[in-house]
């Protein structure tokens, strides 16, 4: 059923035909960069678009201390997630990718079952050991929660990144007298580094997303994250649209950036799980 | 030689492993425990040996029956819109002789929805289904019509537009997985079915849907799974309310545990839902084995 011919105007519909459907499917989005623009005096009754447009709504975010401190916080808990998921992910990928053992076939499917674990469950047990231990209301619980819910992605992705690097490579630095860990560290890394930034970046933009912990872990505003913060101001009384919306745009556009550079690398980790069964 | 690889196969996977088993491992079996022991509030948690109140407090809760209807909606809708039209969507991007760069571009955009971050999401439709600033509000009211339009505080429809919601943030993911399975169908196969004299739905009734008929079902039985247990867009927009009518599981273990700190009622009632996606799973799974 792969149509191989098709008359020109036929496909100058389905040109015009794909575009409205895609402009329509990612309208509500556009609508709120649109609305990022209305005057903070503006009544939105006046009309579904502002009237009038000016950038200064995204002058009172960047002035505003308690969102930039929240953006702030969501950097250091997404960029430290991230990264220690690599530092765990690296050898455990590198580790299913090149060696057959006992236990493999056990533990990368522990791994494809660690998601089904209802997340809320996690934070009532991470939450109680974090009251216990004293760093209730500090970042650590957050970052190592991060961690842990994306280690298995990580694991699966990196496995599929150092698969596609042939062994030859490191053999014959080993040859040269390198140690395993070595040729990992000297030889592989290097080649795999494109894998590596965007399995890294996807890590990244999951724990900026990240709600359910930021709320549990985090009490002190100043220490509260980007989701945590836009979410109590919009389930407030009097919500400040002006500010709220353009915050909204600026901890998203660079993220969905982000995604489009890497989402052909991570296509083939996220696959992984849904056809391997 | 081959006593050295096993060991160093060890060592690298060691710290994943450490590091689930403290992070996973553990807090699984601490969940068990609060769940059949713990009673009462706070953390302070001490063992009471009561074996199966918390789960019979659970069941003999009125609201129980109605929870779990309402997050068999939601789950078993979003699910269930997340394929049709995610398969839809990547039937299209995949059998037209349309341009690779434009075929790319439109799945991209189509993406996008999956990009954003949840609590945006949940803000975004909050906004849109507003009864006075949303822009749907707005535009009812420009025609003239005399509805109110406010799903959001309805009992009615809060379920529904959440579902909606949810449907449309995640459809984009799972048009991605399905074009990626519709992708690698041997295209032997379609010339083959051209030759027998098979028009176009025939090729897709009895060609691509058996082809990607594990990979559906393996993709339904994580979705039904997850968006059971998913929790940031209910909570955002509705926080389980008007009265109760858009509450799902994950909605109500989070008020049991944080508003009530009522940790070994909520942790039984999570514990539910995990049976129930272990359920879920193993009989997919069987389905699959059947092959």
């Amino acid at each position: 059923m792969l149509i191989t011919r098709m008359p020109n105007w036929q496909k100058a519909f389905w040109y015009v035909f794909l575009t409205i459907l895609a402009i329509i499917y990612i309208s509500p989005y556009l609508w709120m960069i649109m609305s990022s623009f209305r005057p903070s005096t503006e009544p939105f009754a006046l009309g579904i678009l502002p009237h009038t447009w000016t950038g200064k709504n995204y002058l009172r975010v960047l002035q505003d201390k308690e969102l930039m401190s929240s953006f702030f916080n969501s950097f250091k808990v997404a960029f430290t997630s991230a990264g220690l998921a690599l530092v765990l992910g690296i050898p455990a990928g590198y580790s299913f990718a090149r060696f057959r053992f006992r236990g493999r076939d056990l533990m990368m499917s522990f791994l494809m079952v660690v998601p089904t674990f209802p997340g809320i469950l996690l934070a009532i047990t991470l939450f109680v050991m974090a009251v216990k231990l004293g760093l209730y209301d500090t970042h650590y619980p957050l970052i190592l929660a991060n961690t842990l819910i994306n280690l298995p992605f990580t694991i699966w992705n990196l496995r599929t990144v150092f698969e596609a690097i042939t062994r030859e490579i490191e053999e014959s630095a080993m040859v040269e007298g390198c140690s395993r860990l070595q040729a990992l560290l000297k030889v592989v890394l290097p080649i795999a580094l494109p894998g590596l930034a965007s399995t890294f970046a996807f890590v990244y933009i999951l724990s900026w997303n990240e709600y359910l912990f930021a709320t549990t872990f985090i009490s002190t505003a100043e220490k509260r994250l980007i989701t945590t913060t836009m979410a109590s101001a919009i389930g407030q009384f009097n919500v400040d649209y002006a500010k709220l919306i353009p915050a909204s745009i600026l901890s998203t556009i660079p993220l969905i950036a982000l995604f489009m550079v890497i989402q052909r690398y991570i296509i083939k980790g996220l696959a992984m799980g849904s056809t391997k069964g | 030689m081959l006593r050295i690889k096993i060991h160093a196969a060890y060592w690298f996977v060691l710290p994943a492993m450490l590091f689930f088993f403290l992070l996973a491992i553990y807090p699984s079996g601490f969940v068990l425990f609060l769940s059949l022991f713990a009673t009462g509030k706070g953390t302070a948690i001490s063992p009471n040996f009561t074996y199966f109140s918390n789960f019979l407090a659970v069941w003999n809760n009125p609201n129980f029956l109605k929870i779990m209807r309402q997050t068999l909606f939601y789950a078993g809708g979003a699910t269930a819109m997340h394929v049709c039209m995610g398969f839809s969507f990547a039937l299209i991007l995949n059998i037209l002789p349309l341009r690779t760069g434009f075929i790319r571009t439109m799945r991209t955009i189509f993406l996008i929805p999956w990009a954003i971050t949840p609590t945006v999401v949940a803000i975004l439709f909050r906004l849109l289904l507003h009864p006075q600033v949303g822009p749907i509000a707005i535009f009812l009211k420009s025609i003239g019509a005399s509805v109110v339009f406010g799903p959001l505080g309805q009992p009615k429809w809060a379920l529904l537009a959440v579902t909606i919601t949810n449907a449309w943030m995640f459809t984009p993911f799972y048009m991605l997985m399905i074009l990626s399975a519709l992708q690698a169908i041997d295209p032997g196969l379609y010339e083959a079915a051209v030759v027998d004299g098979a028009n176009g739905p025939q090729q897709i009734a009895y060609i691509t849907i058996p082809s990607i008929r594990n990979t559906l079902l393996t993709l339904a039985m994580f979705d039904f799974v997850s968006t059971a247990a998913y929790f940031d867009l209910t909570w955002i927009m509705t926080q389980g309310g008007p009265i109760n009518t858009s509450e799902i599981i994950p909605t109500w273990v989070y008020r049991t545990a944080f508003q009530s700190f009522e940790f070994g009622r909520a942790s039984a009632i999570g514990m539910i839902l995990f049976l129930i996606s272990v359920c879920v799973s193993i009989i997919v799974l069987r389905a699959l084995d059947k092959e």
